[in-house]
């Protein structure tokens, strides 16, 4: 067992989001390849308008065509959320309490709320599993993550990389001396 | 993929532990393979209880909680299913007990031992199959195969 003991330390930064009219497929499909809980659903001013989580997506089945309803008819229309800055004992007793499996934390900036990081059961799980600080480097504020200065050079190099690659393998026919 | 309707063709294999197993262990489990939880068997094979997300996270607030193991922890309603209900009514099953997973516990010579289990991974990977074959590894003919035939013996070379 490691030495973390408040929200910030365990948490991972970035929520994934999606819009209202995302179906249960996409979302229940998002869940699973990401091992998350649940995601924010924006609006397309990027307001949070709400929570889709596993809860959600299986009361989907009390439908007739589950796979096809959209985000903004099964959400619950408000984000469960935590202060960073609570010891993390108190936020497990206060999610089962709640019956939360996933909690946000929220960032405000310019009138609109944004998520920006999210605990969950799996958290908690990964504390308790964890043999040394080193498995749960990935977690928590003070984990290693790109700055978006770094992540969009990086989508600008690979966007780059592509486009070389496809002039490369169409060489134009050259004709010798 | 609208074929699976009831809960014997999306059930997964059961997993289970033991009484004095650590909740660190069962952690570790729940993750490497994307458990619910896991079914506690006695020295018998009696099934005494389950432990699943819930239990590990109401352990993680206990001061103790690198001491507790199995025993300590689970839940000792087993919640069962029967396999020949429809997905959704097994769906609005758990979400009314407030579980996430179920399991089918069969009776055989005195003992009611965990057979298969459906639970909300079961059924995410329903909602989120694009066609049946996503979902060839569940379901009560694959849940039933014994275990692996042993390799055949290499023959006799002439």
């Amino acid at each position: 067992m490691t030495q973390r003991h408040l929200v910030r330390d365990l948490m991972t930064v970035g929520v994934l989001t999606c819009t209202p009219d995302a179906t249960v497929a996409e979302i229940a499909r998002l869940l699973l390849e990401h091992d998350l809980e649940g995601v924010i659903v924006l609006d397309h001013e990027g307001h949070a308008v709400g929570t889709v989580t596993q809860h959600e997506l299986i009361g989907a089945y009390q439908h007739e065509t589950p796979r096809a309803l959209t985000a903004a008819a099964i959400m619950r229309e408000d984000v469960p959320e935590l202060p960073p800055d609570i010891p993390l004992i108190a936020a497990a007793g206060l999610m089962r309490d709640q019956g939360w499996r996933v909690v946000f934390l929220m960032h405000n900036a310019t009138g609109i709320s944004y998520p920006a990081a999210q605990l969950s059961y799996r958290h908690f799980l990964r504390h308790l599993a964890a043999r040394s600080d080193a498995e749960l480097a990935d977690l928590g504020i003070r984990a290693a993550r790109q700055s978006p200065m770094q992540l969009y050079a990086q989508k600008r190099d690979a966007a780059r990389r592509q486009r070389l690659g496809a002039e490369a393998s169409t060489p134009t026919p050259r004709e010798r001396p | 993929m609208s074929a699976r309707t009831l809960v014997r063709e999306l059930i997964g294999p059961a997993v289970t532990c033991a009484p004095g197993t650590p909740v660190a262990e069962i952690a570790r489990l729940l993750l490497a393979r994307d458990l619910e939880g896991v079914v506690v068997l006695n020295e018998d094979g009696h099934a005494v209880g389950v432990v699943g997300q819930d239990e590990l996270v109401a352990a993680y607030g206990r001061p103790d909680r690198d001491r507790l193991t199995a025993e300590d922890v689970m839940n000792e309603t087993i919640p069962h299913v029967r396999p020949d209900i429809p997905l959704a009514a097994a769906a609005q099953i758990m979400r009314d007990l407030g579980v996430r997973m179920l399991f089918l516990m069969p009776q055989r010579g005195g003992i009611t031992y965990p057979a298969a289990t459906l639970s909300y991974r079961e059924l995410l990977r329903h909602l989120a199959a694009r066609s049946d074959d996503e979902l060839t590894d569940l379901g009560i003919n694959v849940v039933r195969q014994p275990f692996p035939r042993p390799p055949a013996p290499p023959r006799p070379g002439p």
